[in-house]
């Protein structure tokens, strides 16, 4: 299993973004936009022709499921998205890199300065 | 009109993702505030245009969507393609491999044609100078390859050919004939040029142009002056001679209709 989540990573960035969007509550398209910017402080700003783009993607993987319109929402054209299970591994195995990244990224720039020829 | 556009923008994408994500797609637009995160968006848009026609091979294949509660907000009834139908990228790869090739075998033929046909027209050429040649008549010269070594050039001449005669005088300048008198080789376009004198009972001796292989009558030859002869009855045509070093004539230039051949001595 983790050989097979392995292949598809490591994630573009609007993939992670959307599944970390995703990993706290269900969201519709709109509402994963404002999320990416909020955990990005704005710096990350994903247009609705690259999410939906990555979506499709996404769920077809199976890592995200289309809910559909809520019931009593203000606009009858949102629909919601949820992280499935499979989703949920892949953004850890993904965290997981990342970590890895950071961890090797801190160790080398506390080390001693690099000598200068 | 920026979200007409934008409405283009996204009923332009492949009916699958049209049909699940059009309407979200509309809804994020409507949220912007201000022309320029809508240009934004609408450029975000473009790009998602070109990756689905270009990128995802399930284009045209659609995915299962979850029901709406109720038709489109705005009541506009979405286009519809006729068929969902993408062909396999392999058959577009092909489709472009073979336009390729067809292209340059076009562009090969054109620029084969153009080295190897030349068609020069001569507005009016007097065949016999007591015939009477009307200024409408049209006598059509084609350009033919130099023929192989061994065969010789066909050439039709009024009467026999010599290559030498008594100078003749014009614009008080004594022109002597013997001098013009050889072949000239053209190598673009190919061809091969005669400059002899001939005689006529009419008119006495003067140079006369042919071109080899052409089933044509020669043409006759005025002098304007040592370096330049005039063709006798066609406008704008003209024989320019050209003198090496040692004053000997070296070189021609053929002018029709300026179009210019220019042919080295042999």
């Amino acid at each position: 299993m983790a050989e097979r989540l392995d292949s598809y990573l490591p994630l573009s960035s609007a993939a992670l973004h959307i599944l970390l969007a995703l990993a706290g509550e269900d969201l519709h398209g709109y509402g994963i936009m404002q999320e990416i910017a909020r955990q990005s402080v704005g710096i990350y700003k994903l247009g609705p022709g690259t999410l939906y783009d990555n979506l499709q993607k996404l769920v077809q993987f199976g890592w995200v499921r289309e809910l559909g319109p809520r019931r009593g929402d203000d606009d009858p054209r949102r629909r919601y998205y949820r992280l499935t299970d499979a989703g949920r591994e892949v953004l850890t195995a993904e965290t997981a890199r990342l970590t890895q990244v950071v961890r090797e990224a801190r160790s080398r720039l506390r080390g001693p300065n690099p000598r200068r020829v | 009109m920026l979200r007409r556009l934008y409405r283009c923008v996204v009923r332009s994408h492949p009916s699958g993702f049209r049909r699940r994500f059009g309407e979200e797609m509309l809804y994020i637009f409507d949220q912007q505030k201000g022309t320029l995160s809508a240009l934004g968006v609408i450029l975000d848009c473009v790009f998602s245009l070109l990756r689905q026609w270009t990128l995802r091979p399930h284009v045209g294949i659609e995915l299962p969507a979850a029901p709406l509660l109720s038709p489109a907000a705005d009541q506009i009834p979405s286009f519809e393609t006729l068929d969902p139908f993408r062909p396999r990228a392999s058959a577009i790869i092909n489709g472009t491999v073979l336009s390729l090739i067809l292209f340059c075998m076009s562009v090969f033929a054109i620029r084969y044609s153009w080295i190897h046909v030349l068609n020069l027209r001569i507005p009016s050429v007097a065949v016999n100078p007591s015939q009477q040649v009307g200024p409408q008549t049209r006598l059509q010269f084609d350009v033919i390859p130099t023929e192989p070594e061994g065969i010789q050039s066909k050439t039709i001449a009024s009467s026999s050919p010599r290559t030498t005669a008594a100078p003749i005088r014009t614009r008080g300048v004594t022109i002597w004939l013997d001098p013009y008198v050889g072949k000239y080789i053209s190598n673009y376009p190919p061809a091969r040029i005669s400059i002899q004198i001939e005689g006529d009972p009419l008119r006495g001796d003067h140079l006369s142009l042919s071109l080899a292989a052409a089933e044509r009558p020669s043409l006759a030859l005025s002098p304007v002056s040592p370096a330049r002869f005039v063709i006798d009855g066609a406008e704008n045509s003209y024989v320019d001679f050209t003198t090496d070093a040692q004053g000997r004539i070296c070189c021609l230039s053929f002018v029709v209709n300026g179009n210019a051949i220019i042919a080295q001595r042999q």
